[in-house]
């Protein structure tokens, strides 16, 4: 069936213009010019999306087609922006060619990943190697030497010429070893025989990979001051241990866990402390602490309904615009309609993940498509509640919209991932891929 | 450039991406309703992948009624679990990851339960040891009922 892949070309031609649109308004409404770049532009990002395309056609034909074309969406308003911000704030002239140089990174990771892992089952043999490298990607920042602390987290590592967050990885690790665990232990685990304050709990020794990701995560709040990962990792085991044993009793647990160790957090730390205060309060100190989230208020009630149009409002006022507050400026320029359409985009991606998860047969792609899709949901929950100030503001990216190279690459892996599972859940079992079936049939009779 | 004509072009970059939208969600949708939804409940299609020239008995699958029918050929060794793996993947809660074999072993079959968590059932007696299998006999696992023959 190659109309699947046909469907993808159509949708990505027009991911392609919307942006070409975008760009040359942007140019228009600041300065009233078509940018001399743009053809080059248009062909550059044409020819990226189109590279991503045909790998697909080559690797995983059958993929879901509505992926690639969102994302192409998503990474292309959001280079529209940092190059239109970039225009106005001071030492930022060299992001948009580094968000351009990590975009091709990025796909090429995405090429990567589609073309080593043929089929996602072999992923379910790393579990141990997975959750290893998941938590020491975490902690890796808090090596002396390599560990860098930016904007008072320490979330970054500099090896030698090149600076990354591991944090963006670990996550990829550990939703690989929870869908792993879980997809093994989740009929135990269903079985609650535990009663503890009226709630029925598996036995203590199988909750301990939940004890671990609670601490874990308060241990990144706490030592890296990252309250956005910190979360992300809570809830992503949270939720995949909901949906592994539909038992609601994890959900209660857990969210009674992340209130008491919210709770002794605040109260212990005054970075956490701080940022409730700015939360709740951001009006009582609006040219100190509260500068950035009263002025992302203002940028948003500056938009509007259809917002100024791109390149015609301010929201280079507002510190981190291009990283942690892009969907402020979105929202001032394309107002409530833009982006609501950026909260569309991650909807649709979102549900497609879990289309895909209910459309694969085996339990560990099922919970590894969930845990995926949950990841890029959850985190562009927390980032965007932080900034319309649902919930107090946690510094991490958009995906594939925010500028930061680390975000864009684990992002690419992440849909590589989905659409590898997709692939593997359209294919009829009993067709065509005999020879990988016996190769995983000899390495399982080889473990067992 | 006025305003206004900014405005216009504007507002048409948002209808533009709202149409994009709407094809990527009928998209979805017609995804969504001609896919086969692989159910957790549903014992998944089943495969054989043991080729007949060593064939040597087969099963038939007796329930769940959507399956009724299908034959698959046993070669030295079939196994029956919910692991992907399996010669027999049967998508079903009660069924453990390596729940049974079936075994060619002194020029006959023998069934074997592989430490299943719900057990395995032959003429709805519940295996406490190997058993070997007479043409007949009918294997349950789970709520999937197999007749050797």
């Amino acid at each position: 069936m190659r109309s699947r892949r046909n469907q993808e070309l159509v949708f990505l031609a027009f991911a392609g213009a919307v942006t070409a649109g975008a760009y040359a308004l942007a140019s228009l409404g600041r300065n009233a010019t078509i940018p001399a770049d743009l053809l080059p532009f248009f062909g550059f990002v044409m020819a990226l999306l189109l590279g991503a395309h045909l790998m697909l056609r080559r690797t995983a034909p059958q993929a879901d087609p509505t992926i690639l074309p969102v994302v192409a969406l998503l990474n292309g308003l959001g280079y529209v922006f940092i190059v239109r911000l970039a225009n106005d704030i001071d030492d930022a002239t060299a992001l948009p060619g580094q968000q351009a140089t990590w975009t091709a990174v990025g796909i090429a990771a995405f090429t990567a990943v589609l073309l080593f892992i043929p089929r996602v089952r072999l992923l379910d043999r790393y579990r141990y190697l997975a959750a290893i490298a998941g938590i020491g990607l975490l902690i890796l920042p808090l090596v002396p030497g390599i560990g860098r602390t930016f904007n008072g987290a320490r979330i970054w590592v500099r090896i030698g010429p090149i600076s990354f967050q591991p944090g963006e990885f670990a996550k990829i690790a550990l939703a690989i070893f929870l869908a792993s665990y879980l997809a093994e232990k989740r009929e135990i685990l269903q079985q609650a025989r535990w009663k503890l304050l009226g709630l029925n709990l598996p036995e203590p020794k199988h909750l301990a990979p939940v004890v671990a990701a609670w601490g874990i995560s308060l241990m990144v709040m706490v030592f890296e001051r990252d309250l956005g990962s910190s979360l992300l990792i809570f809830l992503l085991v949270i939720v995949m241990l909901w949906v592994a044993t539909s038992r609601i009793s994890y959900l209660l647990a857990g969210v009674a866990m992340f209130l008491a160790g919210g709770w002794a957090a605040s109260t212990q730390f005054a970075h956490v402390q701080d940022r409730i205060d700015i939360w709740l309060r951001p009006f009582d100190d609006p040219d100190g602490v509260g500068f950035q989230p009263v002025e992302a208020s203002f940028a948003l009630a500056n938009g509007g309904l259809i917002g100024t149009g791109p390149g015609r409002g301010e929201p280079f006022r507002i510190p981190e615009v291009e990283t942690d507050f892009i969907f402020a400026a979105i929202g001032e320029e394309l107002g409530l309609l833009g982006s609501v359409g950026i909260l569309v985009a991650f909807l649709i991606l979102v549900t497609s993940g879990f289309r895909i998860a209910i459309g694969t047969r085996d339990d560990f792609g099922k919970l590894l498509a969930t845990s995926l899709a949950a990841l890029l949901g959850i985190q562009a929950f927390i980032i965007i509640g932080g900034v319309i100030r649902i919930v107090p503001l946690t510094g991490i990216t958009l995906p594939f919209v925010s500028y930061g190279g680390s975000s864009l690459v684990s992002n690419y892996i992440i849909v590589a991932l989905l659409l590898r599972i997709s692939h593997d859940g359209a294919m009829r079992p009993d067709l065509g891929d005999d020879e990988a079936n016996d190769e995983f049939d000899a390495a399982a009779a080889v473990a067992s | 450039m006025s305003d206004a004509v900014l405005t216009l072009i504007n507002l048409g970059l948002l209808a533009a991406l709202y149409l994009f939208f709407g094809g990527v969600l009928w998209s979805g949708f017609r995804q969504l309703r001609r896919a086969p939804v692989a159910a957790t409940v549903a014992p998944a299609k089943p495969k054989a992948s043991i080729s007949p020239k060593n064939a040597k008995g087969k099963v038939t699958i007796i329930e769940p009624p959507a399956l009724a029918g299908s034959v698959m050929s046993i070669g030295d060794e079939f196994s029956i679990g919910r692991a992907a793996g399996c010669n027999l993947t049967l998508d079903d809660t009660f069924v453990s990851q390596h729940h049974a074999s079936i075994v060619w072993r002194d020029r006959k079959f023998v069934v074997a339960d592989a430490g299943s968590t719900n057990g395995t059932f032959v003429n709805d007696q519940r295996l406490t040891k190997t058993v070997s299998l007479r043409p007949g006999d009918r294997v349950r696992i789970g709520s999937t009922v197999l007749e050797f023959s």
